[in-house]
């Protein structure tokens, strides 16, 4: 199995596809720790009009701490396309080669074949959030340095100390590895379905799009269907940066995330085991 | 003794929805065979050798591979296989040394460099190691695809439609490297084709598939000597030479005349006695040579099969 996952691990790292994600990435964080450092205080009073009127903030609200948490907000719509255009591929990708037919022929059960492109996406996935991780918070501190988190959200105001935000922080990695796993797993999913591998990266996005379309509309009848959708459970790395951190909630959330991981998984292996392999 | 096959396949059958793609098929092939699997286009040659490969399942019938029922000891046999199925498919992003490693170390084995440097000198790309595939021609791909099957020193190679997209010296030194391997290395080689001329010239057993079904199978010399060949002979006086035949029994084997010239149908055996017989007649002969019918009876093998429709017969199986 490690000698499939290494395999699997050059394979990603030889493919110019995987590096789009790492630049892309690196040109948000940049972009908007720039605007942030140039033009900060315009952004912060066009956020924070609408409480200005009944809280005085002051202090170096523009920080390391916010610039990190407003670039994990503005990517977690891109991070899961970049995910999916790497490991929606890993299975398609070679069957539209014509490559698959050699690796199935080879003395490694298919079930490990999945399993070991999932671990290889799982590991690329770790490393791109790593690097969102060192460009948004360690570049973030070191331009903008160290103060209070200032959060706003719909329904109330919340501000954390420094010293409680870094394991917040670190935290909100885990929580988006997880999320961006489930993505993971079910593009790989998809991607045993087809030869091509556009398909399994669009249908990914897609599904992701009308699932936060059902999630975000109020409308009673999705309400059911709401507490199942993966992507419900996405976003509540946010859920963190409240006091006191609803940690029921989290596990939930969690737990949900990695139910659809196990049931994506198992999909992928059950049908890539018995596929007829004709491409 | 009898040998134990390598391959045996015992009626083996696959369809697609309605569409029987190989239907009932028996094989053996031995070891030190060069197995010609030999068909038209669509025969079913690929699905069976995808079924081989377990590429694809069976609809019913059962592989053994080395002995071994291939469904219970899939991975014991695959090792020991190498196999080009239908064209080469490699990594195109990585070097043709790069893929032979990977795919080695796929069959458990983590290759020296002396081996890749020996199996793509073999097949001539030892001065290309280090480019990457997507800079290859089709034919630098097929020749990369025959040192992939050799990587990993494998007992049985399944090559599929190797030649296509060769150039004629490429299809000689793949020709050349078939027998190298059966005879030099003692390997077991299953060679699929549609052309009937590289089965011939190579192979020692073949099967000829049809509709999904085996319609002969056995040694190709012994298939091929119970076909009649075209003799043609030139001789030095044409009208002593036609007299003569037109009042022997051979008059009814009279091919074609042009000139000196004359096409004889005869069995292979039946060669010495007409030439014996021409020398006690008096007959003096230039040159004489022989060509086989082998197209005329691969045509006649699939044409019968195809409308018969009885696709329960029982092949001709010649050992």
């Amino acid at each position: 199995m490690i000698n499939l996952v290494s395999i699997e691990l050059y394979k990603i790292r030889k493919k110019p596809r995987s590096f789009i994600g790492f630049g892309a990435i690196a040109v948000i964080v940049l972009l908007i720790e720039v605007a942030l450092y140039i033009d900060g205080q315009s952004y912060l009073q066009f956020v924070i009009q609408q409480v200005e009127q009944s809280f005085q903030i002051d202090g170096k609200i523009i920080n390391g701490n916010l610039v990190t948490y407003v670039l994990l907000q503005t990517l977690i719509v891109q991070m899961p396309l970049l995910v999916a255009l790497v490991t929606g591929d890993l299975i398609s990708g070679e069957a539209a080669s014509g490559s698959i037919r050699l690796l199935v022929t080879k003395p490694v059960s298919r079930a490990n074949i999945v399993l070991s492109k999932f671990a290889a996406g799982s590991v690329y996935t770790l490393l791109l959030i790593v690097w969102l991780g060192i460009l948004s918070l360690g570049l973030g501190l070191l331009i903008f340095g160290l103060g209070d988190l200032l959060v706003l959200n719909s329904d109330h105001i919340a501000i954390l100390r420094s010293s409680e935000t870094m394991w917040r922080f670190m935290m909100a990695f885990v929580i988006a590895f997880i999320s961006l796993s489930v993505v993971s797993s079910l593009s790989l999913m998809l991607s045993c379905f087809t030869d091509n591998s556009i398909g399994p990266i669009i249908i990914t996005m897609s599904i992701i799009i009308l699932f936060t379309i059902i999630g975000t509309m109020e409308i009673p009848i999705f309400d059911v269907v709401r507490p199942f959708l993966f992507t419900t459970h996405m976003i509540v790395w946010r859920s963190l940066f409240e006091n006191p951190v609803p940690l029921q909630e989290l596990w939930i959330s969690t737990g949900v995330m990695m139910s659809h991981i196990l049931v994506f998984l198992s999909v992928a292996v059950f049908y890539f085991k018995n596929k007829d392999i004709l491409s | 003794m009898t040998p134990i096959p390598i391959i045996e396949i015992k009626n083996l059958s696959k369809s697609f929805g309605s569409f029987a793609a190989v239907t009932d098929l028996n094989l053996e092939v031995f070891r030190g065979d060069v197995f010609g699997f030999l068909g038209p286009n669509g025969a079913g040659k690929s699905t069976t050798i995808r079924m081989l490969l377990s590429l694809i399942k069976p609809t019913s019938g059962t592989i053994h591979l080395f002995g071994r029922n291939l469904q219970d000891h899939r991975n014991e046999s695959v090792r020991k296989i190498g196999c080009i199925i239908e064209k080469p498919d490699f990594y195109l992003y990585l070097s043709a040394a790069k893929n032979l490693e990977l795919f080695s170390r796929l069959s458990g084995l983590l290759p020296a460099k002396s081996k890749i440097d020996e199996v793509l000198e073999l097949v001539g790309l030892k001065g290309r190691a280090h480019d990457n595939v997507k800079t290859f021609s089709h034919g630098m791909k097929q020749r990369l695809g025959i040192a992939q099957t050799l990587i990993h020193d494998p007992e049985l190679i399944i090559l599929d439609e190797p030649t296509t997209g060769l150039d004629p010296q490429g299809i000689i030194d793949v020709r050349n490297l078939i027998r190298h391997l059966q005879h030099d290395l003692n390997k077991t080689v299953f060679l699929s084709s549609h052309i009937l001329s590289e089965i011939e010239l190579i192979a020692t057993r073949m099967a000829i598939l049809n509709n999904g079904k085996a319609v002969a199978q056995g040694n190709v010399s012994d298939l091929l000597s119970t076909q009649d060949l075209i003799v043609a002979l030139e001789v030095e006086d044409a009208e002593k030479a036609m007299q003569w035949i037109a009042v022997t029994a051979w008059q009814s084997k009279l091919h074609a005349v042009s000139g000196q010239q004359f096409q004889m149908k005869l069995a292979k055996k039946e060669i010495p006695e007409f030439t014996d017989d021409l020398q006690r007649a008096g007959i003096h002969f230039y040159s004489i040579a022989y060509k086989r019918a082998l197209e005329d009876y691969f045509l006649r093998l699939t044409q019968e099969s195809s409308s018969s429709q009885q696709r329960n017969k029982t092949p001709e199986v010649i050992n």
